[in-house]
């Protein structure tokens, strides 16, 4: 960039803008039909491979290594304790009233997992969990 | 070729039947506009259209650049180019940014500005609104004309500080 | 034919296309996969077969997914794989195989999955309003531009300099809706007149709303592999025999619109590599990006096909209709099948590859097909990606 000595603006500005559409509408797809109507019956779905036999918890349409179809199962292993941690502060950098404990909760033998909002119990690794409300994220409370 | 395609088509209606997570994104910036277009807006609030010229192959950037694009150097010197010139292109637009019908229609185009001649390629131009009639656009008459822009009362330095751009003799 | 190509022959084997619609209930994930699939068992190949993954998606800001190119790895197969991401706008459609080209080019792989997708359906008002952001943030967005706006621009300069009239564009309108009839995975074809064009809803004159394509969710996708692969997988491989892309500055404002300086560049190199010297005389079929109707013939002057000023001559004698000498969009392009914008192009190379393995079905042109061209063009206005096939 040129710097002469004539023309060296002090006064450099900035132009306030912001970088956002109104809102998204965004549809779950055809294994998050499932899903979430399972939710609202109170069961949590998750697929199967049939080549395989690896089940994906949420259901997802397709099996990430063989590429194949997935059939949808009811899932009943038992939910437990992944990895947790405690959140003080919001997303905005606003400190919270009371520090939320949140948790990875997988089940069984499954492959993958959901994320819980814990509401009572003293939380550690491996411990098994009852959920109390289902929708996302869960809430959960350690047995 | 011969299966059939795969997909599950909505309509408008079916997105209430089915599940679906609503989101409004926040993304706030401040953009800074740095030498060439602070000095740019600037000389907008003073009612002056500020260029960025090359000396080595002679181009007027208008809005103004640091850099020369073909050249690949910094550019050399202020100019100022005057507020007339030449309708380019123009269109006349019955939809806002949002997509929504506009019962007024608004009259945009390209100026090119003066000094510069109807054979050069690349140009000092500015996008901004004209001030035409509809049937004005339609019938094609406006391409080539001569314009001057029209100053707001009150300028803050921005590009909104020409109100628009209006045929001369 | 005698080429100008200093790397390994490279071919196209399979390739596989969802239904484009302007709304659809899978997530992108889901849609890429259901692509993919498909271009998969066409090749005969299984995922683990795959060594390379490319993916091609235009901004982030219309699915409403940040770092989409990771986001789609997993619905493209690309989880614990060499997978890369390219974005050029619009362009994006042609520049994925070209990608894929090169990957395999180069010695680096040998069987490389091309996936192209684009969901606008989540972004509200309108997938419009997010276009409002690739406007100078400064300079040009305070005047609350909307999109259509730069192509309406485009055109009627080009109206004006080479002396057209809304009548003769609107030609390709009813040529590209038409051919689209005998596409199954078409969204917008019609059976429409030069009249039903005219009296369309005004956007921004001179643009109309017939003169548009539709906005479309919608995935694509390819299976490139080297020449030993594609022997051993088929007797009718396409190869790749030329590409080339370029980009122009983004200073819309400061250039001459009624010429594609840019497409000439990525043509020309494109045609050397393929050994084409006559673009009109040597390629048999094409399938130009025509978003917009005028669209179609600018780009047509900007390949060499016709000279400048004179696309719309050659288009009212008919020799770009699908039983003319130069058919062009047989499938019905962006005006019949719909605009997810990086999906779109690798549509058009689909098609091309369909004409010249012999398997497009009721889009099949009459004359026989020995090289196809597909290209793409998008950003804002200054971008363009040019591929060159033969069978």
């Amino acid at each position: 960039m040129s710097w002469d000595k004539v023309g060296r603006e002090d006064s450099l500005l900035t132009w306030k803008d912001v970088m956002q559409a109104e809102e998204y509408v965004y549809t779950v797809g055809v294994a998050g039909e499932e899903f979430f109507n399972g939710l609202k019956q109170k069961k949590i779905i998750g697929s199967k491979c049939p080549k395989c036999g690896k089940v994906y918890v949420p259901a997802r349409l397709y099996c990430e290594d063989c590429f194949v179809k997935n059939d949808f199962v009811e899932v009943n292993e038992k939910p437990y304790i992944d990895s947790f941690t405690v959140i003080y502060k919001d997303e905005e950098g606003n400190k919270l009233e009371k520090p939320q404990t949140v948790a990875l909760i997988r089940f069984g033998n499954t492959k993958g997992g959901i994320l819980a909002y814990v509401s009572e119990g003293e939380v550690d690794i491996g411990r098994g969990v009852e959920i109390l409300e289902y929708k996302i994220p869960l809430i959960v409370r350690v047995k | 070729m011969s299966e059939t395609p795969s997909g599950t088509p909505l309509k408008e209606e079916d997105l209430k039947k089915v599940n679906t997570v609503v989101y409004k994104p926040k993304a706030e910036y401040a953009y800074s506009a740095g030498q060439a277009q602070s000095k740019f807006l600037l000389g907008l609030k003073e009612k002056k259209i500020i260029g960025r010229k090359c000396n080595k192959c002679g181009r007027v950037y208008v809005p103004p650049r640091m850099y020369c694009d073909d050249c690949f150097r910094p550019t050399d010197e202020w100019v100022e180019v005057k507020d007339e010139g030449i309708v380019e292109t123009v269109v006349a637009s019955f939809i806002s940014w949002t997509r929504e019908r506009m019962e007024k229609p608004e009259i945009v185009g390209v100026i090119r500005l003066f000094p510069s001649s109807d054979r050069d390629w690349v140009f000092p131009g500015l996008f901004h609104r004209i001030c035409a009639d509809f049937e004005d656009v339609k019938n094609m008459s406006l391409f080539g004309k001569k314009v001057k822009a029209v100053w707001r009362e009150n300028r803050v330095g921005s590009i909104d500080d020409i109100e628009c751009f209006e045929v001369v003799k | 034919m005698r080429t100008n190509l200093y790397f390994r022959r490279v071919a196209v084997i399979g390739a596989g296309l969802t239904l484009f619609k302007r709304r659809l209930l899978e997530t992108p994930q889901e849609l890429a996969w259901e692509a993919s699939k498909k271009a998969l068992d066409e090749a005969g190949l299984e995922l683990k077969d795959i060594d390379c993954v490319v993916i091609g998606s235009a901004p982030d800001a219309f699915d409403g997914v940040h770092m989409k190119g990771e986001y789609l790895s997993h619905g493209s197969g690309g989880i614990r794989k060499m997978s890369s991401r390219v974005f050029v706008g619009g362009a994006t459609g042609v520049m994925v195989p070209i990608t894929a080209w090169y990957h395999v080019a180069s010695g680096l792989c040998e069987k490389v999955l091309a996936v192209a997708e684009e969901k606008m359906s989540p972004a509200r008002p309108h997938p419009q309003s997010v276009f409002r952001y690739i406007w100078d943030p400064i300079i040009e967005k305070p005047l609350n531009p909307n999109l259509i706006w730069i192509f309406a621009m485009e055109m009627h300069r080009y109206m004006h300099v080479n002396k057209i009239t809304k009548e003769e564009i609107a030609l390709v309108s009813v040529k590209n809706k038409k051919n689209a009839l005998d596409n199954p995975y078409a969204q917008a074809a019609a059976n429409i007149t030069v009249d039903d064009v005219l009296k369309s809803e005004v956007l921004v004159w001179p643009v109309q709303l017939l003169d548009t394509s539709p906005v479309s969710d919608g995935a694509a996708a390819m299976v490139i592999t080297s020449e030993d692969v594609a022997r051993r997988y088929t007797d009718t491989p396409v190869w790749i025999e030329g590409v080339g892309w370029t980009l122009d500055n983004t200073e819309w404002t400061g250039r001459e619109l009624a010429y594609p300086r840019y497409l000439e560049h990525a043509a020309l190199m494109a045609y050397k590599m393929a050994g084409i010297e006559r673009p009109n005389k040597e390629i048999d079929v094409i399938e130009p990006y025509d978003p917009f109707d005028y669209k179609e013939l600018h780009h047509i002057e900007g390949l060499k096909i016709a000279k400048r000023g004179e696309a719309t001559k050659l288009l009212k004698e008919g020799v770009f209709d699908k039983d003319g000498d130069i058919p062009s969009s047989p499938s019905g392009g962006l005006l019949g099948v719909g605009n997810p914008i990086a999906a779109a192009g690798l549509m058009k190379t689909i098609s091309i590859y369909w004409q010249l393995k012999g398997t497009a079905g009721r889009m099949q042109v009459k004359k026989p097909v020995r090289t196809g061209l597909a290209q793409a063009w998008g950003d804002l206005m200054q971008a363009s990606t040019v591929i060159v096939m033969r069978n």
